[in-house]
């Protein structure tokens, strides 16, 4: 990557295995002081969250655009089959639940997209996942947005990701076997499951 | 009261999924900025990268062809001292510990994880801001200090070698009541996350 502007580099301090250096603060440009106590002032946070606010109308929609995306690339694993490009296929619009859904206010199918991750991330052999298991995975998602379950203690969504949960912890259990334990601690956390009488 | 003015502040977005790119410019606008640029992968992100010369980058982990890790490896591995030092903060859906390190190994300034929050955006721009890390070069990485806090007792594997004055880095604060606030917030994050094996450099 070539830049042209020829800036002379900040000096370098030199140690045995590494040197350190301290570059110019540029971005000081942008802090003010006012006087008076020096506290932070935070009041951009009010109004950026206000700013969101006003996106919230649209995020229905999003999701729906995000389900769609699931639903095609679900679609194109039940016409080619289980393989590492179309888990891959499938991975990207999961992830981008997994990263998106809780602020756009679903945050069970967040909850439910962060399992099908695990189980497309870690399965050592895509062809051995059960395609029942994604089915279900994006079948939920799709009917939490389709029922506009937007409550994170919604009882039924939780009880769903709950056991979607369990059963990729299951399964990646028993095909990783001692390398399990590198990823157990980064299962989601289980969820307490009131009782329904 | 310290106030950043968002206005002197450019910021690009880099993120392949466009709803997330809109959530985050009306955050950045929120807080103040109107010089927000975007791009939906890392290769156009490199475009606009060196064409705008932002003063902050956010960027996705995940894209298609050319990932938030390979872009900012080569913003790292720039020869130029206007864009290689650009603090970057990686915005990611991977939350597992292992890809926060990766990404602080690939040169990220800060690890933010989805779902986004004002409040956690927010304050890693105070951070970049405020608190700037030195740089740090070894054999194999160039990128802001990975330490955080000094372990002056650290005798593993990759102790920086040198005399005394190789593990503490000081930068001057903007003020030194946010480097105690910063000093809080790492010991907070630190709680939170058990160390990793070896302290890297």
């Amino acid at each position: 990557m070539a830049d042209q502007s020829q800036r002379q580099l900040p000096p370098e301090k030199h140690f045995d295995d590494h040197s350190v250096i301290v570059p110019p603060h540029k971005l000081k440009k942008a802090v003010t002081h006012a006087q008076g106590a020096a506290q932070i002032d935070m009041s951009a946070v009010a109004r950026a969250e206000a700013a969101l606010e006003e996106l919230k109308e649209e995020f229905g929609e999003w999701m729906n655009e995000e389900c769609r995306r699931i639903d095609a690339a679900r679609r194109t694993i039940r016409s080619k089959g289980l393989n590492r490009s179309t888990v891959d296929t499938l991975f990207m619009p999961a992830h981008d639940i997994k990263g998106g859904a809780a602020t756009l206010g679903f945050p069970l199918a967040e909850r439910l997209a962060t399992s099908l991750c695990r189980l497309l991330k870690h399965s050592p052999d895509p062809a051995r996942i059960p395609l029942a298991l994604v089915e279900h995975h994006v079948d939920s998602i799709r009917a939490l947005v389709r029922e506009d379950v937007k409550d994170a203690r919604n009882p039924y969504g939780l009880e769903l990701s709950e056991r979607l949960s369990i059963l990729v912890e299951t399964f990646l259990e028993g095909e990783l076997k001692e390398a399990y334990a590198e990823i157990a601690g980064e299962a989601a956390p289980r969820i307490f499951i009131p009782h329904q009488d | 009261m310290i106030r950043i003015d968002f206005n002197r502040l450019k910021f690009l977005i880099v993120d392949d999924n466009a709803h997330m790119r809109r959530i985050v410019r009306q955050l950045v606008h929120g807080f103040g900025s109107r010089e927000i640029f975007e791009a939906e992968d890392g290769a156009a992100g490199l475009e606009v990268f060196l064409a705008q010369k932002p003063d902050i980058v956010i960027t996705d982990w995940a894209m298609p062809l050319y990932d938030g890790i390979e872009f900012t490896k080569t913003v790292r591995s720039s020869d130029s001292p206007v864009t290689r030092f650009v603090p970057i903060i990686m915005l990611s859906g991977h939350s597992e510990k292992r890809n926060v390190i990766e990404a602080r190994d690939a040169g990220v300034t800060e690890f933010l994880t989805k779902p986004v929050a004002a409040k956690s955006l927010y304050e890693r721009i105070l951070s970049v801001v405020l608190a700037p890390r030195p740089f740090i070069r070894t054999k194999d990485y160039f990128g802001p200090d990975r330490r955080r806090s000094v372990n002056a007792k650290y005798a593993g594997p990759e102790r920086r070698k040198g005399n005394a004055n190789a593990e503490v880095i000081e930068v001057a604060p903007i003020d030194n009541r946010l480097q105690n606030q910063r000093k809080q917030a790492d010991a907070g994050i630190a709680a939170k996350q058990p160390r990793a094996a070896g302290q890297a450099t």
